[in-house]
């Protein structure tokens, strides 16, 4: 049976100059997707800045190593599907459990804004 | 029961200059009963034109400062004890929240989260139900009678010409009426920047629930307060509730960036034998 998760409520947050990154998803928000086979992620931006990402992250346990499933540059303000499995070689791949991290990839350090949400549908 | 709470977790909050403070409502305050001893922690983004603080009280009403700090990028805590003498920062009160101060004439803004651990006597952070440790760590969420249908909340979008969809409530959080003959909804608008919340009714089941078949209730883009009735023996389409509701929010002029800060609450009508209907969240 799918069942939808909004695995990060619509979220708005502004960094000051010289701020401090990255920006996690407590693990207390995190997904456990230990029973599911298939994830579609629903990711809407609908405010972000140049060189400010925000990933999809997975890991086997909760103290990691966490390795991201997709990346997007928040700039682009987007609304995307990303379809992941638990199989190896099935494509992207997902381990048991799931969060979201904001970060810089070319940001500088001046004052940032952003504003998003995350459903994941697991079956 | 964790024993770790979010008085508020990430988020950004702006205020329109009209308001000289915001603050959380009692209603979705932190109950701390069952904690000896609490480790609070106030972290901060950004903050403009404002303090934020973390208060306690004991009776709901009289609030003491814990922590405050009108700095950008800022980490503060404290160790807080029920063992403290009343009126002093360092006690752990029966209720926490947090508040908004303005510094000074005009709009504010914080971007901030609130964590707390509260530890049992025992020094546990988990309950163990009839065993004491804090069994009873919660958010309160009907003493009042008000259902808390979208905490305060920020919502921030970038103008653009280009056709996407705006923040819609997702469907599993729209209010399912169908058992109330009528409620009052009770909504506030803390900032407005060229954007409305707009309030919609549906008297259809969700697979119907197209775009069509919504009934706009209320339109809010300006800062305060607002309550109105909506019952569902009405046809007047402006006040009938119908089967759902739900906010979405929409930009006055796409092209421009946009800004809403808001909360909506409901309280149930009362059924014709005097009880009152408790509303479900689908």
């Amino acid at each position: 049976m799918p069942k939808t998760i909004a695995m990060q409520e619509f979220l708005a947050m502004m960094g000051a100059t010289g701020f401090t990154l990255p920006i996690i998803q407590p693990f207390d928000g995190a997904v456990d997707a230990q029973q599911a086979m298939e994830a579609i992620f629903d990711v809407q931006i609908i405010e972000g800045h140049t060189g400010l990402t925000l990933a999809l992250e997975t890991a086997t346990a909760g103290q990691g190593p966490w390795r991201a499933i997709r990346e997007f540059n928040t700039y682009s303000l987007t609304q995307a599907a990303v379809y992941a499995t638990s199989r190896e070689g099935g494509g992207t791949q997902f381990e048991r459990f799931l969060r979201w991290k904001l970060d810089r990839s070319s940001l500088a350090a001046e004052a940032w804004r952003t504003c998003f949400k995350i459903c994941v549908t697991l079956k | 029961m964790p024993g770790i709470v979010d008085v508020r977790d990430w988020n950004t909050l702006f205020v329109d200059t009209t308001l000289t403070e915001l603050r959380q409502e009692i209603e979705q305050s932190i109950l701390t009963e069952g904690a000896a001893t609490a480790l609070a922690r106030l972290e901060t983004l950004r903050v403009e034109n404002c303090t934020v603080h973390l208060e306690g009280s004991d009776d709901g009403q009289a609030f003491v400062t814990l922590l405050s700090t009108t700095t950008e990028d800022d980490v503060v805590s404290t160790y807080l004890s029920i063992s403290a003498n009343y009126g002093t920062p360092g006690r752990l009160y029966k209720f926490l929240r947090w508040r908004l101060e303005r510094l000074s004439a005009g709009d504010y803004f914080a971007t901030f989260r609130i964590r707390v651990i509260l530890t049992g006597a025992d020094g546990s952070r988990h309950s163990v139900p009839g065993v004491g440790g804090c069994g009873t760590i919660r958010r309160r969420s009907s003493g009042s009678g008000v259902l808390h249908f979208q905490p305060l909340t920020t919502l921030i979008g970038k103008g653009t010409a280009a056709t996407i969809e705006y923040p819609i409530q997702p469907i599993g959080q729209w209010l399912d009426t169908a058992s109330m003959p009528g409620y009052h909804v009770k909504a506030f608008v803390a900032y407005a920047n060229n954007a409305a919340v707009k309030l919609e009714s549906n008297p259809y089941p969700e697979e119907y629930a197209d775009a069509v078949y919504w009934n706009g209730l209320r339109d809010l883009g300006s800062p305060g307060a607002t309550q109105f009735a909506v019952s569902n023996e009405t046809a007047d389409a402006t006040k009938s509730g119908g089967g759902y509701l739900r906010w979405r929010v929409a930009p006055v002029d796409p092209a421009q960036d946009w800004e809403i800060t808001f909360s909506v609450g409901i309280v149930p009508g009362v059924a014709v034998d005097g009880h009152y209907v408790q509303p479900r969240v689908r």
